[in-house]
């Protein structure tokens, strides 16, 4: 393993900032440790080293700009002196694990920049992935290479609004300019929400031929999306209604169906009625409260006038729906 | 008897590329078979239970663990039962059916396997104890001796992909051939018949086949015979004396599915007489919710999963309902159409509104299903 010699100090424009190939940090806010190095200095200087005639920062990236941030015009580092680029890179991997864990987007940049740098996947899944705390296989190779993938501006939000990893996993999914569309939808919503919206535009998108950006494009998706009227989290909880229907059009039908017959039946808000989950079978169940006889002789009075109706039968119009159903 | 048929039923038949031998089974008389059958198969005897995990770790460090365990066969003893009630699921209509398992795991890759989420070692095994078998039958039958019943392998893999290599069909055919009170079925996607076409058939054995449209038989069912070659296949064992089964199973919609199924139909009508067919059975794609994830991660190209489901009464994703009842009744129109009035027909894993709906009966309990698919009986609708 690579070690660092010596510090030196180095004019911030001897030091090319845009070459992020040892970056394995995610941060973007640096305030609070911009108020710490000030009160304190750096008590570990970042590690660096040279490619061409710039210096290339291996670690402490947050360090480096937070130095900056407070108007430093020196950055005070230890030499890497190591030419190989895997080396380096393992080299930050390991200093980095010695003081924190990796959060996962982080581990999906490090599997990303590994392969990059071309150690094998099995070399990766072997000794790299469970020294970062993935299950080594394959499998997780590939999902969190995929979340390394995804443009900067959705790494920021994924890692800002701390969405969780399984919505992360679902995001993958998606190519690059849909995800800028999907997730400003996603962030006001509650983790299974959020799956729900995921999994109803993967759904739509690969078994229905439709594109994100086609479904996106709707009328009554873009009215919500331009209008004032409501907060970003019923503009969500719309676009997700809408998303549910267009995906089970059958069983939206089948519930607007049961719910205008039971107003055309007058049906009375205190006997609540309810079909088996998703109509699997023809049960149905009815449920009311009562205090005393008397209240109980009139529920049962009002279900003797409901079932004497003609339409109740259009509860099970079972026939009429499943020629519906071969649309 | 049709030779390019016997020809053709050993072509791509499945070969492991290493056998694994628990040390407890090296001496049973089908391992020996089965090591004889493979001569030149590097083998490996495991006497320590930890070299089982290690080759599971392995597996799983390819990143695709099904896919490559398929390549392994592991000789073993079944240490439960060997004969179980088939367990349908929970809240819908069985069939009292009783499954032999003799097998895990299958050399064909189908995308909606269940066997995928539900099967821990990834690998083919085989259970080679047949002396506890043929004991365990030996009680099980004697308690039942004047009860008809079904049976079958098939459940946990294909009955007859692995027949040239283990001859098992031929030992249980020759078991049951003792047993006329037992319907005894072997089912499979396969064309691996050869063993079957030495065997004179006894009067209660069926051979059946999984059929599915033609499209999905081909994009869904990996390594699987076309649907030609599979009819090709009961042709020969009806040409032999069987009796056979069909299993549309599962029926999934696709683009064009209704002339995929009806394209299957017509040409089963065409290739097998009705009354050579023990029952046919209707099957709706359904999958635990897990299934799912692995369906999409080892086969992205397929939209199977896409469609309408909902979470079944027994927490399996299924059709909403008048899509499944749309598919039944296209499928069971199709077969009364085409000759098939009289062959008994049942649903698999569906709650009685829905037979009613399709069928147009309610079987009232698992004991009706299976007078209904006796020989002295079958299902009206």
């Amino acid at each position: 393993m690579a070690k660092t010699s010596g510090l030196i100090d180095l004019k911030w424009r001897d030091i090319d900032l845009d070459d992020t190939r040892f970056k394995t940090s995610s941060t973007f806010s640096i305030d609070r440790l911009a108020a710490s190095v000030q009160r304190i200095g750096l008590l570990h200087p970042p590690v660096v080293t040279k490619r061409g005639q710039k210096w290339i920062l291996v670690t402490g990236w947050k360090r480096a700009a937070a130095w900056r941030k407070i108007g430093m015009r020196t950055l005070p580092a230890a030499v890497l002196d190591e030419p190989n680029d895997r080396e380096a890179f393992l080299y930050a991997v390991h200093e980095n694990l010695a003081v924190r864990e990796f959060a996962y987007l982080e581990k999906a940049e490090i599997l990303t920049k590994l392969g990059g740098l071309g150690m094998s996947d099995p070399e990766i899944i072997k000794t790299i992935m469970p020294m970062i705390d993935i299950p080594p296989t394959k499998l997780y190779l590939d999902g969190y290479r995929a979340i390394g993938r995804f443009p900067p501006g959705v790494k920021r939000l994924v890692l800002d609004r701390k969405l969780p990893f399984s919505v992360t996993q679902l995001l993958a999914g998606f190519g690059r300019s849909d995800l800028e569309a999907i997730v400003p939808l996603l962030l006001p919503l509650g983790q299974n929400k959020q799956k729900e919206i995921l999994e109803d535009l993967r759904g739509l998108c690969l078994g229905k031929n439709r594109s994100v950006r086609g479904i996106l494009r709707r009328e009554d998706i873009r009215r919500i999306l331009r209008s004032d009227a409501w907060p970003l989290l019923q503009k969500s909880e719309r676009i997700r209604r809408i998303l549910k229907k267009m995906r089970n059009p059958h069983l939206a039908d089948w519930e607007e169906d049961f719910a205008a017959v039971l107003k055309k039946m007058s049906w009375p808000k205190n006997i609540a009625i309810a079909p088996a989950p998703y109509f699997e079978c023809d049960e149905m169940t009815v449920n009311f409260r009562f205090r005393d006889a008397k209240e109980f002789k009139e529920h049962a009075a009002r279900l003797a006038g409901l079932a004497a109706k003609e339409e109740l039968n259009g509860l099970w119009k079972h026939e009429r729906k499943s020629k519906k159903a071969g649309s | 008897m049709r030779e390019n048929q016997r020809k053709r039923a050993l072509e791509g038949a499945y070969i492991p590329e290493r056998i694994f031998v628990d040390a407890g089974v090296l001496k049973a008389p089908l391992t020996r078979r089965i090591l004889t059958r493979l001569k030149t198969v590097p083998r490996t005897v495991i006497g320590d239970p930890r070299e089982k995990v290690a080759v599971l770790a392995a597996l799983h460090g390819t990143g695709n663990p099904l896919r490559e365990g398929k390549k392994l066969l592991w000789l073993a003893a079944q240490k439960g039962k060997f004969v179980k009630p088939c367990p349908c699921t929970p809240g819908h209509v069985g069939c009292r059916y009783f499954t032999i398992n003799l097998n895990l795991q299958c050399p064909l890759d189908c995308t909606y396997c269940i066997l995928q989420n539900y099967l821990v070692e990834p690998w083919l095994t085989v259970f080679v104890n047949t002396t506890d078998l043929w004991a365990e039958l030996d009680a099980f039958l004697g308690k039942l001796a004047f009860r008809y019943l079904r049976m079958g392998t098939g459940e946990l893999g294909d009955s007859l992909a692995l027949d040239h290599i283990t001859g098992l069909s031929g030992d249980l055919i020759s078991y049951f051939r003792k047993h006329p009170n037992v319907d005894f079925e072997l089912k499979t996607k396969t064309t691996n018949i050869r063993g079957l076409l030495e065997i004179d058939p006894p009067r209660n054995i069926v051979v059946s086949w999984s059929l599915n449209a033609e499209r999905m038989a081909r994009d869904e069912e990996q390594g699987a015979p076309s649907i030609e070659d599979r009819l090709e296949a009961a042709r020969t064992v009806v040409e032999r004396g069987f009796r056979v089964g069909f299993h549309f199973d599962p029926l999934i919609r696709h683009a064009g599915w209704k002339s995929g199924y009806a394209a299957v139909v017509r040409a089963l009508s065409r290739t097998i007489p009705p009354g050579r067919i023990a029952w046919i059975s209707l099957g709706g794609f359904r999958f635990p919710p897990p299934l799912k994830k692995i369906i999409q991660t080892r086969f992205p190209g397929s939209r199977i999963v896409h469609g309408e489901f909902i979470t079944g009464q027994d927490g399996k994703a299924r059709y909403f309902r008048p899509l499944r009842e749309e598919l039944f009744r296209h499928v069971a129109t199709l077969l009364r159409r085409y000759g098939g009035g009289e062959v008994p027909l049942y649903l698999c894993m569906e709650n009685e509104d829905i037979w009613q709906d399709v069928l147009g009966w309610k079987p009232g309990g698992k004991r009706a299903v299976e007078n209904a698919l006796s020989p002295r009986g079958w299902l009206r609708g």
